[in-house]
This record gives structure tokens, C-alpha cells and sequence, in this order.
């Protein structure tokens, strides 16, 4: 929510001249000083009290985070190491922010299940991490329990998670901090005819982008 | 008896109904719906899947029996709703499933699968008490044509088996083996084999029976549906076009997805021929997206308002020079009843050109069945007969009078000029318009070049060769900058001040029906603002 300023508010005389402002923001300043250092005297004393402000120093230091964040998704594998994901476009349908994208295709042959996507696509400059895609996977395909927080990025297009990153999900711009994945998943054999592919199904100037823009 | 009526009572209230008449078409005839697999109004009663129970009573004794064998009798009570027959029904379901696959997240039926619906409806709400291994049956099998059979998912209710053996007339599939190793299997080796096949998949209740040119396109919750009719013969055949503009971008642009047939009594009833329900790839491909007005041998892209006013131009210069009977038109009988008379009011009373046809020598005819086909592969020949689009005096064929420098000028809608005119003939003409849908190779580029809509693209009324002229309705705008034969025609005979060529749709309806008894009432329903695909327009699985 944008916050509006009110230029025509008129000062009064305390304001007028700065300094009890400026009195009252260095006590601010002072008191949680004080305070903090009481709260860690406390502790050193081993005099039970509530703990102190602490820095944790990132990206050197990282806080646990809760185990049910959800955070950047990633794609399983099954136990015979194939790809979870039928491409039943269900995620698709659930999300709220049409940011995920899926071409379906049909699997070879020697492979059970039917039907594979040939490109899967998250993107998360549109996503809201609702989790409506995990709850919506019927093959628990699709998780958010990556622990990746950093998804800052200098373009949009890096934002846009394909199959590869979402099964071996890596940090998205490589000059930040240390990744810090859970697991690093070996890519199926077949994955790399579904990349080619994809290269060949996406022509230059890239229908993709009018289309997302048109929805 | 003597009124030749039978009264029974439906869940307390009273019905008349034809001595024979079975009692599932009676109850879903009164607003009481009864699930069911097998039963179709078309075919014969199999009686095999078990899911249409009802409490039948007759003299003070009841039971719990299938609907659609038993048919109506005098005082017969019929409940649909009891404990006794939701039990019954939900054991019948629970058998159905004990083998099914439950691949519904990949399966293309998943949306409009009967099972599912009926197992929400009806089902055990519970865990299933099946705890065995499931007997495994071969997934994806070709079985010929477009068709792709999953033995998995059938329920065995043997509609497919009964309609080419009842419908074709051709015994294309059986089911093979027993118990519940039963499946369906093609009888040719080189599997199904006739012009109907695609009709199995949508009276398939089940995703068992597949369409290769839909598999894995689109899942059916995507799709938007327009009622209109199949412009592939004359017979008017009434369909569903079914497309999906919102996810367009990831198929190059295919908006059409599929068609399925649409009920009606008097023209096709539930099916259609496969080559109308596979011809709606020419809505998307190859289309001519541009106008184009060719000078001096150079050709430039123009917009569609650009080229109207340089076809204008050319037609007054030529008709000045040469006189009105050496321009002939060629009117197309794949457009619509509204643009052909735009056409007429144009051409015939406002430029007085005596040389319209719609016919051009030498065009593929079809090859006509008992079922549907037609031998005229147009859809609207009769409504171009029928406001006498033809010329007034016969003298020989176009490519002869072409030859004989009898006809120097040609305006042309959708026909294949360079395969049916010689180069030479091509080269004679000084003055070619042509209205065009799809990119044409041409060997003698034409002076001016507008793109057309085809029928999924307007509104209008085709009219069959046996004279019903029905509603066609306009699915997405056209692609590029083509424009309706209407709209086109009517801004030409702006440009060349001619008064009285209808604007609209409903002027055009007005001036056609004084001109012909068969234009006197449209039928079909007209598409409404709300596109998305009811249950009922889903094809016609559940009847």
C-alpha cells in the first residue's frame, strides 16, 4: 500500500526547530543500547532474564528457518529416479498468478508414465508462494522446502525457473552467496532430448513472452 | 393400453409414456437423470455395466433392477433414489473400480470422465477395501486411425463394440478374454479401419478410448466451446468447435482444439465424420494474414481498408473500359448465406455483371456414404443456388471463355485458381480480385489480394443440401487483419457508391429471407456472451 504524504501539514513549534526531535531520537537510540546491554550483562552474569538483540552476521551466519516456509520450489524425482511430474497441468490450473507454465508431451516408450512435460516453468517475479501447486500435485511432485531464500536477481528472465533449476535447484544469480541446497539431484537421462527439444519448440522473439503478457 | 400410452409413477408423480419405451429413457426423460455407462439412445441395450439400478414395483412386489432392460408397464412405481438402489449402485461402482488405473491426473478424459463424476455422485466416500495387486492390461495401444486404446481404464460397457457393428455397419472391435482380464481389441490386425472412428472416443464414458490429435494437447477444463456447424459437406453436420485462446501461446498460436459433434435429430444426430472432426487444422494454418495490392509487377503489403479502395478503383476503371460483361465473379459456396447475399446485392443488382457463378470446373467432389458424407464437399452450395448465383447466360466455361477473351476480368472468392486455371489463363486476365483464406502459391500474382475469415471466425447460416439453413457462430476474431465476405463486401460497395448492400448480420437476414423459402427460418442456437463448456456441449458423453 502506497503511503501519501501530507505536504500542507503545518509544524508547530517544537517541531519548527529540530531539536527536541533530534533529543528524542538519540534517547531512542540510547535506550536500546542500555537496555540490550543490561539483557547481555544478564546472560554473562548467568542471571536468568530475557536474551539480548543478537546480529547474526549473513551470509556468514544464517537463521534455521521454519520447516513448513514455504520458499523456492523445486521438482522430486520418483524412487526409481525419473521425473515425479505427469504434466497434469494441475499446479497450473490451482495457481492464482498463471506464473507457472507447462508443455506437456508424450513420454518414450519404455518409460510407464504417459506423459512428461516437455518444458515446466516457474516464474518467480509473478509468484506469490501461496503453495495452491504443492497442494494441487497429485504425484507430490512439486515441493517448496528448498530453505533457498535468496532470489534476487538483475533481470526477469533469471527469474524464470526451468526444469534443470527446478530439479537441481542452485542459487539463480551465481555472483551472490554461497547456495546452500538440501540435495543436489542427478538429471535424468532423457532430460537433456526434453532440453534440445525445448530449444527447438521456442523460436526467436518468443511467442512464450507475448503470450504471458497477453494473459 | 387403448391410448397407446403407458402411465407410470416416477419417484411419486405420474408419466405417460409409448408402450416399449425403457425405463431409464423414462426417467431421464422426466428430470430424473439415471447414471449409466452402456445405455445409448442410439444403440442397442447391453445392460452390462449395472449402474442405472432403480426400485422397480409392479403389484405390491419390488426390486432393485438395471433400468435400461426393463422397459415401462402399467402401474409400475419406479424410485431412483433409495437406500436400496444408492447401495446398489455405489457396490457397482466399487466393482468398475477395483481395476481402474486411477490415472485421472494424466488421463485426457480427466474433466469429463463419467466415472469420475458418478464415483463423486455415487461413490464409497471411503478408503478402497481393495488391497490386491490390480490386474495390469497394456496402456497406450494403437488401434488404427486417430485412436488410442488404454485397456486399463475401460469399464468394459462395449458402447465402441456396439456403435461400428450397429452405426457403421462394420465389425471393427471386440472384447477379448474373461473376467476381468477382459479387454477390447481391434479384430483387423491393422486395426479400426472406416470414416467414423473418432465417435467411439466421445461416446467412450471413460478415458480408455483416446484421439492421438488431442492427446496431451489440452486438458479439458481449459477449452471454451461454440455451438456451430461443420462447413466439410452439405450436409450441415452440428458441431462443437471447442479452442483455447488462453493458453494459444504455447502451441504456436492453435486456437482450435478439437470438435465434437453436437445432437441433432434431423441432420446427424450424435456423430460426425472423421474427416469433419479432424479438418480443424485449416483454422489456423497457413492463413493469409494480409492484404495485398500488386503494381506494375510489385507486390506490397497493404492494410485490408487500402486494398478495398484500390479493388474499387481497378473495378470501376475496368467496368468503364471493357463494360459489365466482361468481369465475371466467382462466389464461394464455403461462405456464409449473409456475405453471399451482400455479394449479390453487389454484383448483381448494383454493378449489373451478368457473369456470377459459384462453381468453377474441374473441383474435387467427395465420395458420399449411407451414414453422413456427402458428395458436395462445400457446405453452402445450396444457398448460393438458391439466390441464383448463376450466370444468366450460359456460354461455355470460365477457362474457355478466359481463352476466348470473352471475360478479361475475374473477381474471385476461395476458389484454387492456379490448380484449375492454366497459367495462360491466368496470364490473360487483366483485372484478378481475390478474396482469399489461406496462402495460395500464385503463379500470376493477383491485383489486389484480401484475407478472409473462415467459418469459425463469423457469424452467419450455412444452408444444407436438403435445405435447413442453420446458425453458425463466430468462436474468435479473425486472424490478422481478415475480415468477414460481409464486412468486406460492404465497405467495397462504399468505395464504389452502391447503395443497398446490407451492413449487418441481421439486414443481410432480412434481405435473404424475401429471396428464398429456405432462408425463411434459421435454426441452432446462437452463441452467447458465456463460452464456457457446459457438460452438455463437452461433445455428447453424457447422454
Amino acid at each position: 500500500m502506497a503511503q501519501y504524504v501530507n505536504h500542507d501539514q503545518k509544524f508547530g513549534a517544537t517541531e519548527a526547530i529540530y531539536y527536541p526531535g533530534i533529543a528524542k531520537g538519540v534517547a531512542l537510540t540510547i535506550r536500546h543500547f542500555v537496555v540490550n546491554m543490561w539483557f547481555h550483562l544478564m546472560k554473562a552474569l548467568r542471571i536468568k532474564a530475557r536474551p539480548g538483540a543478537i546480529t547474526i552476521q549473513y551470509p556468514d551466519q544464517r537463521r534455521v528457518l521454519p520447516a513448513a516456509l514455504r520458499i523456492r520450489h523445486r521438482i522430486k524425482l520418483n524412487e526409481d529416479g525419473r521425473l515425479r511430474c505427469t504434466a497434469c497441468m494441475l499446479c497450473e490450473t490451482a495457481c492464482p498468478d498463471n506464473c507457472i507454465y507447462i508443455v506437456p508431451m508424450e513420454s518414450p516408450e519404455e518409460v510407464p508414465e504417459e506423459k512428461m512435460p516437455a518444458i515446466f516453468e516457474i516464474d518467480l517475479a509473478r509468484c506469490c508462494f501461496c503453495g495452491m501447486c504443492v497442494e494441487a500435485c497429485p504425484m507430490d511432485a512439486i515441493h517448496m522446502d528448498t530453505g533457498i531464500a535468496e532470489m534476487a536477481s538483475d533481470s526477469r528472465e533469471n527469474l524464470v525457473l526451468d526444469l534443470e533449476s527446478l530439479l537441481k535447484p542452485g542459487p539463480i544469480v551465481c555472483t551472490g552467496p554461497a547456495f546452500r541446497g538440501k540435495e543436489i539431484l542427478e538429471l535424468l537421462p532423457h532430460l537433456k532430448d526434453v532440453r534440445a527439444m525445448e530449444h527447438q519448440t521456442q523460436p526467436e522473439g518468443s511467442i512464450y513472452r507475448v503470450g504471458k503478457t497477453n494473459r | 393400453m387403448e391410448n397407446n400410452t403407458i402411465s407410470i409413477e416416477i419417484n411419486g408423480e405420474s408419466f405417460s409414456f409409448p408402450p416399449g419405451t425403457n425405463i431409464l429413457k423414462a426417467c431421464n426423460m422426466s428430470g430424473f437423470p439415471v447414471p449409466h455407462f452402456c445405455y445409448h439412445p442410439c444403440l442397442s441395450i447391453s445392460g452390462n455395466c449395472r449402474m442405472c439400478m432403480v426400485e422397480l414395483e409392479l403389484n405390491g412386489r419390488s426390486k432393485v433392477d438395471v433400468a435400461c432392460v426393463n422397459t415401462v408397464a402399467e402401474g409400475l412405481k419406479v424410485l431412483t433414489d433409495t437406500p436400496a438402489v444408492l447401495k446398489a449402485r455405489r457396490a457397482s461402482l466399487e466393482f468398475l473400480l477395483l481395476n481402474h488405473p486411477l490415472d485421472c491426473p494424466f488421463c485426457d478424459c480427466a474433466g469429463e470422465c463419467k466415472l469420475q463424476d458418478y464415483y463423486e455422485q455415487y461413490g464409497n466416500p471411503e478408503y478402497s477395501r481393495f488391497s490386491e495387486e490390480k490386474v495390469h492390461k497394456q496402456k497406450r495401444q494403437s488401434i488404427g486411425h486417430n485412436l488410442k486404446l488404454d485397456a486399463e481404464r475401460c469399464v468394459l460397457c462395449t458402447r465402441c463394440v456396439r456403435f461400428f457393428e450397429e452405426v457403421v455397419g462394420k465389425k471393427e472391435l471386440g472384447v477379448g478374454h474373461r473376467g476381468a482380464h477382459s479387454e477390447i481389441h481391434a479384430l483387423a490386425e491393422t486395426g479400426v479401419d472406416n470414416d467414423y472412428t473418432g465417435n467411439v472416443v466421445d461416446i467412450c464414458p471413460v478415458g480408455a478410448l483416446t484421439d492421438t490429435t488431442f492427446r496431451f494437447q489440452r486438458r479439458t477444463w481449459y477449452l471454451q466451446s461454440v455451438p456451430t456447424i461443420c462447413p466439410g459437406c452439405a450436409r450441415g453436420c452440428n458441431i462443437e468447435l471447442q479452442f483455447d485462446l488462453e493458453h494459444e501461446y504455447k502451441r504456436a498460436g492453435k486456437r482450435a482444439q478439437r470438435i465434437k459433434p453436437r445432437y441433432n435429430e434431423q441432420v446427424n444426430q450424435w456423430w460426425i465424420c472423421d474427416s469433419g472432426r479432424y479438418g480443424f487444422g485449416a483454422i489456423d494454418d497457413n492463413r493469409l494474414q494480409q492484404a495485398s495490392v500488386s503494381e506494375e509487377g510489385q507486390n506490397r503489403t497493404v492494410s485490408s481498408n487500402e486494398a478495398v479502395k484500390a479493388a474499387a478503383k481497378l473495378i470501376r476503371r475496368f467496368i468503364d473500359k471493357k463494360g459489365t460483361a466482361a468481369l465475371a465473379v466467382l462466389a464461394s459456396p464455403d461462405e456464409t448465406n449473409e456475405g453471399l447475399t451482400a455479394l449479390r446485392q453487389l454484383f448483381r443488382e448494383g454493378l449489373q455483371l451478368p457473369q456470377i457463378d459459384y462453381r468453377l470446373a474441374g473441383e474435387p467432389q467427395g465420395v458420399a456414404d449411407q451414414l453422413l458424407k456427402h458428395a458436395d464437399l462445400h457446405p453452402n452450395s445450396r444457398g448460393c443456388a438458391n439466390l441464383q448465383l448463376e450466370p444468366k447466360f450460359e456460354s461455355g466455361s470460365l477457362a474457355t471463355q478466359i481463352e476466348s477473351g470473352a471475360i478479361s476480368g475475374l473477381i474471385c472468392f476461395r476458389h484454387d485458381l492456379p490448380a484449375l486455371l492454366t497459367p495462360q489463363q491466368l496470364e490473360q486476365l487483366e483485372l484478378l480480385v481475390v478474396f482469399e483464406t489461406h496462402v495460395v502459391e500464385w503463379n500470376r500474382q493477383p491485383e489486389v489480394l484480401l484475407p478472409l475469415a473462415v467459418y469459425a471466425e463469423q457469424n452467419g447460416s450455412f444452408t444444407s443440401f436438403d435445405g435447413i439453413t442453420q446458425q453458425i457462430n463466430r468462436a474468435f476474431a479473425p486472424s490478422g487483419e481478415a475480415g468477414t465476405a460481409l464486412e468486406l463486401i460492404h465497405a467495397l460497395a462504399g468505395e464504389l457508391k452502391i447503395k443497398g448492400v446490407p451492413a449487418t448480420l441481421e439486414k443481410a437476414r432480412v434481405l435473404m429471407s424475401s429471396l428464398s423459402a429456405d432462408f425463411a427460418t434459421v435454426s441452432g442456437p446462437v452463441a452467447g456472451p458465456s463460452r464456457q463448456v457446459s457438460k452438455e456441449a463437452r461433445g455428447i458423453q453424457h447422454v
